[in-house]
């Protein structure tokens, strides 16, 4: 009777342990799955709603999500101390629509930082009220001589052919000022675990903290608060970051955000030189934040613990938490390391993502 | 022998990858979006032969030249007529390839570096032995990027800015992709849809005009009698050393092979922002007499285009390297071109009405026979 007994333990453990292996290893690829259907949402800073209703859709049931009037989204679970923000942005670089010329054509401002040469030639996709209008971004005068001298080519001289002679055609089409633009989105994958595409700055600590969300057991965090953000307009100021300081009142803030990495082909490899797929990032310093050492040291120890592959390091540019420090919180950036910033092709390896996501979980679970 | 077998490899899986459109009479814009995406760059034209023959009604009569061109006439023997069209595009090749992985490009046919720079920060495909591999040519990440670089790419910019990156970390992993020296590299491309019957894409209006001639040989009945001549011609892009007046390669050595008295050709029309005969995207095809007066040949295409409605613009002094080979004494030689805009960039536009404009003046004058 006895040995039944035991065998019959073994044979449930066996089994339980069984299902939450297979329960984690169902969940493996969700964050990359999550991400390749992220970035082709366009959200454009200032018009990230389809975003942030496509992460709020994909949340967990148990978590009761907020939503404000400029689109920041997110839940807080618990009542204690510290209060843990954990935050990403939905947000994405694009353009504007600032007017319709009388030949028909668009002019634009920007939407945050990049070489809008990238643009010069190619296809965009205009985000109009009645759906999506195809354009394309013509090419400057004497492009095609080879003798034509070359100066910065700035978003002034962005113009969007549509197709159309007139300004009366451009608005029968649905077009008016103030649709976003985004160019045309194609995801390039070198193998099933390395790709390159558009908005992965931010989409990708998007797909991590949604991911994040469901392996937390949210009725075991402890005695302390956690908040999960996905917040707006970081390309063009941080400004959803802002609000959210403002009403959160953290202890803690860990944005989730790419940290540029110099190992493309042009970068100086004098700083930033984190390799792609040796995992997640704590971003220590960069332009807009230094985390404090012994912060940093108790978020080092809980990945040790964890056993999940991290790499230290520096690079340039913001990030969300940075605005919340003036209100006392301490900011730990966390990250995966990127390539091709600000691009149309901007890299991350699936690992990296992974364990990212696997590291936000942890700390949820295990900061004291 | 290795090179060719390589190109019939490249040729095979096109075709495996179109066989469920194979050996259909498609509409226009159905070849058209058929024939898009196979890659073509002058010198590595033998995937879009290997289309081309596939959709031929025939492969009985089909001849090549040593450039690669494609010969195929309907009848027991060529009539006076032949149709001409080049069917290459611009392309890169892989010239080098990095230890830490990266390959290098460079192209054949000297032009403007700027339309050059318009594939950087965007995917290319690589087309090796064992298929595409996909890619994107690298750029210097924004928050990082010293003034130095920031300069050179607005100011300079150009092949040697080119960093292909498939993913390979070393030079024996872009080679266990299959990546080898001198493997053709083109922009991936997917035709935009614009307003007004236009649409837009890399190399659009050598596809358009591919399936122009493709549909109209596929129209011509079978017969014992004469009929006309086509050509799709390779390397058009490569121009004749010292050539006066300037000759493209493959024309070239097409209007040495041929012996039509009057020749057709159906080519591209780039318009130019500002140029003053004003041809534009979407007012018809643009009929060119290459000897300066109106051959009976031209005068036919007008009168027929006159009688059917169709729309013909007028560009008596266009010259053009493919156009110019084949002037010859005895020969009546025009050119029944597709307008273009943004030639040669990622985005070539041009107008369906248009190219059907194009395609129907040319069936028509074959329906009315001898000119």
């Amino acid at each position: 009777m006895m040995r039944r007994r035991v065998l019959l333990s073994i044979v449930a453990i066996l089994v339980t342990g069984g299902v939450l292996i297979s329960q984690t290893m169902d969940r493996q690829d969700i964050a990359w799955k999550m991400l390749k259907e992220l970035v082709l949402i366009p959200g454009v800073s200032g018009y990230e709603k389809e975003v942030a209703e496509f992460v709020r859709s994909r949340l967990p049931g148990e978590v009761e999500p907020q939503m404000d009037d400029m689109h920041n989204l997110w839940f807080t679970v618990g009542k204690g101390r510290p209060h843990l923000v954990f935050v990403a942005h939905t947000d994405e670089l694009g353009f504007v629509v600032e007017e319709i010329t009388p030949e028909g054509t668009l002019k634009v401002s920007n939407r945050g930082g990049f070489l809008p040469q990238m643009y010069e030639g190619h296809a965009v996709q205009i985000h109009a009220k009645i759906g999506m209008v195809a354009g394309i971004v013509m090419p400057r005068s004497g492009y095609s001589r080879s003798d034509t001298e070359l100066s910065p080519y700035t978003t002034k001289d962005v113009s969007v052919y549509l197709g159309v002679s007139n300004r009366e055609e451009a608005a029968a089409m649905g077009v008016s000022v103030g649709d976003s633009i985004t160019v045309r989105k194609k995801i390039v994958e070198f193998s099933p675990d390395l790709l390159s595409t558009r908005a992965v700055d931010d989409r990708a600590g998007c797909a991590a903290l949604l991911e994040a969300a469901h392996r937390v057991d949210w009725k075991r965090i402890g005695n302390k608060t956690v908040t999960f953000a996905w917040d707006v307009q970081e390309e063009t100021g941080l400004f959803g970051a802002s609000r959210l300081a403002q009403k959160l009142d953290a202890d803690y803030v860990f944005p989730v955000d790419t940290f540029v990495s110099s190992a493309g082909p042009f970068d100086s490899k004098r700083f930033a030189h984190l390799p792609l797929g040796k995992g997640a990032v704590f971003r220590a310093i960069d332009s807009s934040n230094i985390a404090p050492r012994v912060e940093l040291a108790k978020a080092i120890a809980i990945a040790k613990a964890n056993k999940i592959p991290f790499q230290l390091g520096n690079t340039r540019g913001g990030n969300d938490g940075s605005v919340f420090v003036p209100h006392g919180a301490v900011n730990i950036p966390l990250s995966w390391p990127g390539t091709y910033s600000h691009s149309f092709i901007e890299k991350i390896h699936r690992s990296d993502l992974e364990a990212l996501t696997d590291l936000i979980a942890a700390l949820v679970r295990d900061w004291k | 022998m290795k090179k060719r077998l390589f190109f019939l490899a490249i040729g095979v899986m096109i075709l495996l990858f179109f066989s469920p459109v194979m050996g259909e009479e498609l509409s226009l814009l159905k070849l058209t979006q058929a024939l898009f995406p196979v890659p073509s760059p002058v010198g590595y034209e033998e995937p879009l032969a290997g289309f081309i023959t596939e959709f031929l009604p025939s492969k009985t009569k089909i001849l090549r030249d040593n450039l690669g061109s494609l010969y195929w006439r309907s009848g027991n023997k060529s009539s006076e007529l032949a149709f001409c069209t080049p069917m290459d595009e611009p392309g890169y090749f892989v010239s080098g390839i990095d230890p830490e992985g990266y390959l290098r490009l460079d192209k054949a046919v000297y032009g403007s570096s700027l339309i050059d720079s318009y594939h950087l920060g965007h995917p290319m495909f690589v087309w090796t032995e064992g298929g595409p591999v996909e890619g994107v040519l690298a750029l210097p990440s924004l928050h990082i990027l010293s003034p130095e670089v920031r300069r050179e790419l607005q100011e300079d910019p150009g092949l040697h800015l080119a960093y292909l990156d498939i993913g390979a970390y070393s030079e024996e992993e872009a080679h266990k992709k299959g990546v080898r020296m001198l493997d053709a590299v083109t922009p991936w491309r997917e035709i935009t849809g614009l307003d007004g019957g236009k649409m837009a894409g890399h190399s659009l209006g050598m596809k358009c005009c591919v399936a122009v001639a493709l549909s109209l040989a596929q129209g011509v009945p079978k017969s014992n009698s004469p009929g006309p001549l086509f050509v799709w011609m390779a390397q058009t892009r490569f121009p004749v050393r010292r050539s006066r007046p300037r000759s493209a390669l493959g024309a070239l050595r097409a209007a040495e092979e041929i012996e039509a008295q009057v020749v057709i050709v159906v080519d591209v029309y780039p318009c130019q922002e500002g140029e003053k005969t004003k041809i534009v995207v979407g007012s018809g095809p643009v009929l060119v007499d290459g000897q300066g007066g109106m051959t009976k040949a031209g005068e036919k295409i007008e009168k027929i285009s006159r009688s059917k409605g169709l729309p013909l613009q007028l560009a008596p002094d266009h010259s053009s390297s493919v156009l110019n080979p084949f002037l010859k004494k005895d020969r009546e030689v025009i050119g029944l071109l597709l307008p273009v805009r943004f030639a040669q960039t990622p985005s070539e536009i041009v107008d369906v009405n248009d190219m059907e404009a194009l395609h129907a003046v040319l069936t028509a004058l074959l329906q009315e026979g001898r000119i």
